[in-house]
């Protein structure tokens, strides 16, 4: 029996000891950024840790020490690429991202009260409406849970510190892959451009493709969602907080499919909605950006659906603006002129074979 | 609460295992006793605390029912007609939450009619608890459940290790063991094998089944656009799941049950090496299929009477196996599929044919996969899709192998040769976790392994995920 005890003890100790280390380890020194989402400051690579996220996005936040004047929501189109620095850089004023991927609206609706209580001298909100995320899919609901279903995970630190235990295996797998340099994808550093080439990434848009074959195919909008987001969102305007909405760019191949899947109906509707109360800043049609031609060294497009970093500046000098150069502002006394425009441009797209 | 998680690992399982061990330490048997049971039924209540009062109002009722049934009070009720109403409640309480929606779906199907969907709840674990205690009912009917307790009975039903998804217990096995005195006290060779047990289901749980899972998702949700390579992967990778999932679980139960000096008993024995659906059923789901056995299919007769009788109640068996699993018709054909299965597996036998042992275990396996399908499709239409599929009837597409990783068309998840092959491995050439566990010994070996796939799966616990046995 004495060999069992000393086996559980040496088992026991080992693991709490592994387990503490790990902890103290991301609890002071954060060396996997969990907070802030990166695994080195200056590049995209991220832990894969998209539950934690929407979890630590509130956490890092909150620890936030700045004053923030901006925020800015919507899926991973708007978290990989707008750069609060680019924010800041234009108006002297604090900014943080607070979009996640495939966020839901309601989610929206939990993340600006959360950024609220956390810092209520916000002044702007802009949200960045993803039309494909208002789509009703049960796969959506996959792992939705860490900050609806457990509360008290909301604004935690020593939770957070828990959590990065279960991302850390994860983390080390990404570093590892993102080390190699197959993978490696295009990045931005603040102040200074670098890109490395990427063999896949035609690859990345096929799958894009593939990806979005299937949400297109079976497109239901959950109008619910998208009222109730925007009848909040009103609300927010009357206390005086500037809401901005816009639609983020996707690479021409995407918004072709979305032409080909005839969701214009859709979309349109869509757009009548958020017309009702706010002016959308539409940076998603063909142009010189989103008509970029596929290619291993491929500047403002990881895939079909993501930006990069060098797009980021570009939209946030037209959100804050009330005539935008790049992004067409949608209102509801020029949108039936916008969609036609639109149609003809994706029915004509003449120089649109980017493959 | 699930098994796979921090909170569990790290503030439920220790802190409960301490507290219990030291009122029994202290001579505080019965509070010992309340306390796992309070820690127990917190542990099912996590997830919603909504599900509480059923539980607690199923307990109670059947107690009451059990004691009077075996202490002969006297009451001028019929013993026959008290057992009746016990079962029927059970029944009916699983039958209200579980198909309730089910019956009002068939009734407007028919009939044509309109009915509203009362879109109700239904609890954790309602089915595993529910045949716990109807066993519990029989047995007191034939007074085998004099000398229990309210206490030690509410013990009995809500044990957390097994309380969620199984292993389905018998009374005459668990509360022997609440009983007995010796097991109150700290026992160190079961901590070190509930150790080991629990660190091999966490792993199969955690890397492997919680690997396969967007894969078969991804797959099953394009059942119409599957080609024959597709469908066939989609198939086997939630055999693989379902069984690391399952086995899992049952792992980790066993090795929590364990660290309580309690054993609780097997639940599988490596079923895919079956080598007829007749093992099969004897290594997969070892406690439901002996509750059937002894609850169902031995009350209707068993093999007591003539052949024909013998195939009916084998078939109804499987087929009230097959309803208990789920409100849905795919479940109804699949227990309906295994109950074809084992009557011509029983009429095979009169002509005594010997076959290959290996042709046997793939025939089973290749029966087994195949009626997984319908376990798993959401609906008939989409099980017969991807059946169709698999035999080619949607066509061929090429098989597309990127860095060591199957790929397939129309779907951004790949499945990796890393898990593919090291599954197959586990799964037919690989001792169980049971004779592993047989054989522990606590040496460096078996240290390293434990703690290796601990830390490993603890790290890799990125995301919530269910247990899939969760929704019986």
């Amino acid at each position: 029996m004495y060999k069992y005890k000393n086996f559980n003890q040496k088992i026991i100790i080992c693991i709490s000891l592994f387990i503490s280390i790990v902890l103290c380890i991301n609890y002071f020194i954060n060396p996997f950024n969990i907070f802030k989402q990166r695994l080195l400051p200056e590049t995209l690579v991220k832990a894969d840790a998209k539950v934690q996220e929407r979890v630590t996005k509130p956490i890092g936040f909150k620890i936030d020490k700045r004053k923030i004047n901006a925020i800015f929501l919507g899926s991973s189109r708007v978290d990989l690429c707008i750069d609060k620095n680019d924010y800041k850089s234009l108006t002297g004023k604090e900014a943080e991202n607070l979009a996640i991927g495939a966020v839901l609206p309601h989610e929206i609706i939990e993340l600006t009260e959360l950024a609220r209580k956390i810092h209520p001298e916000i002044k702007e909100i802009f949200i960045g409406l993803d039309f494909e995320s208002l789509h009703v899919m049960s796969s959506i609901n996959d792992n939705r849970a860490a900050i609806t279903k457990n509360k008290k995970l909301e604004i935690s630190e020593l939770s957070t510190a828990l959590l990065s235990v279960k991302a850390i295996g994860t983390s080390f797998w990404t570093i590892f892959k993102n080390t190699v340099s197959s993978y490696q994808r295009t990045y931005y550093s603040s102040g200074v451009k670098r890109i490395f080439v990427n063999k896949d990434i035609v690859q990345e848009f096929k799958n894009t493709m593939n990806e979005y074959n299937i949400k297109y195919s079976a497109f239901r909008l959950d109008e619910n969602e998208l009222i109730n987001l925007l009848s909040y969102l009103k609300l927010l305007q009357s206390k005086g907080i500037k809401i901005k909405i816009f639609v983020m760019p996707t690479h021409i191949t995407l918004q072709k499919l979305r032409y080909d899947y005839n969701l214009t109906e859709k979309y349109n509707y869509i757009q009548e909605l958020v017309l009702k109360d706010f002016d959308i800043y539409d940076f998603n049609y063909p142009n010189q950006y989103t008509k970029e031609k596929i290619s291993p060294d491929m500047q403002y497009f990881f895939d079909g659906s993501h930006a990069t970093h060098n797009l980021s500046k570009l939209i946030i000098t037209d959100l804050l603006s009330e005539k935008p150069t790049l992004a067409r502002k949608i209102t509801k006394y020029n949108v039936n002129r916008m969609n036609n425009l639109l149609e003809k441009e994706l029915k004509n797209c003449g120089d649109c074979d980017v493959i | 609460m699930l098994f796979n998680s921090i909170e569990f690992i790290f503030i439920f399982l220790p802190i409960t295992v301490f507290v219990y061990f030291w009122l029994n330490k202290n001579k505080l048997v019965k509070i010992a006793t309340g306390w796992l049971v309070v820690a127990s039924l917190a542990f099912y209540s996590y997830w919603k605390i909504d599900y509480l009062p059923i539980i607690l109002f199923s307990m109670i009722f059947n107690y009451s029912i059990g004691y009077t049934l075996s202490n002969d009070v006297n009451l001028k009720i019929n013993r026959k007609l008290l057992l009746s109403v016990g079962i029927t409640g059970n029944i009916l309480l699983l039958g209200y939450y579980k198909y309730f929606d089910f019956l009002i779906a068939n009734i407007n199907h028919i009939f044509k009619t309109d009915f509203n969907y009362m879109h109700i709840m239904l609890p954790l674990a309602i089915s595993f608890f529910t045949f716990q205690q109807i066993a519990y009912l029989v047995d007191s009917y034939e007074y085998k459940t004099k000398e229990y307790d309210f206490l030690t009975y509410a013990l009995f039903v809500t044990f957390f290790p097994q309380l969620i998804a199984g292993p389905i217990v018998h009374h005459k096995e668990m509360i022997p063991q609440f009983n007995n005195l010796r097991n109150r006290f700290i026992n160190q060779k079961n901590i070190s094998i509930g150790f080991f047990l629990f660190a091999i289901g966490l792993f199969k749980k955690v890397i492997l089944a919680d690997n396969f899972s967007p894969v078969v998702k991804a797959l099953f949700d394009s059942s119409q656009s599957l080609t024959c390579f597709m469908a066939w992967i989609a198939s086997i990778s939630y055999t693989f799941q379902l069984y690391f999932d399952f086995s899992g679980y049952c792992d980790m139960a066993l090795g929590v049950g364990y660290l309580f000096n309690i054993v609780l008993p097997q639940n599988f024995n490596s079923p895919y090496k079956a080598d007829s659906i007749q093992d099969f059923w004897r290594r997969w789901h070892i406690t439901l299929s002996g509750f059937l056995r002894d609850y169902i299919y031995i009350p209707l007769g068993g093999n007591r009477n003539d052949n024909l009788k013998t195939y009916r109640n084998l078939f109804l068996t499987f087929l009230i196996g097959g309803i208990w699993h789920g409100a849905n018709w795919t479940f109804i054909i699949w227990g309906i599929m295994h109950g074809i299965a084992i009557c011509i597996h029983k009429f095979w036998k009169i002509f005594n044919i010997k076959i290959n042992k290996f042709i046997a275990i793939f025939a089973t396996f290749l029966f087994v996969n195949c009626t997984l399908v319908y376990f798993r499709a959401l609906s008939v239409s989409r099980a017969n899709d991807i059946l169709k599929s698999m035999i080619g009837l949607n066509g061929f597409s090429h098989i597309v192998i990127n860095k060591f990783r199957f790929c397939f068309d129309g779907v951004t998840v790949k499945l990796s040769f890393f898990l593919l092959i090291p599954s197959i491995i586990i799964i037919f050439f690989m001792q169980n976790s049971i004779e592993w566990a047989k054989k522990f010994k606590p040496n460096w070996i078996f240290g390293t392994v434990t703690f290796i796939l601990i830390i490993v799966s603890v790290l890799n616990i990125n995301k919530i995920s269910e247990f899939l046995y969760f929704q019986f």
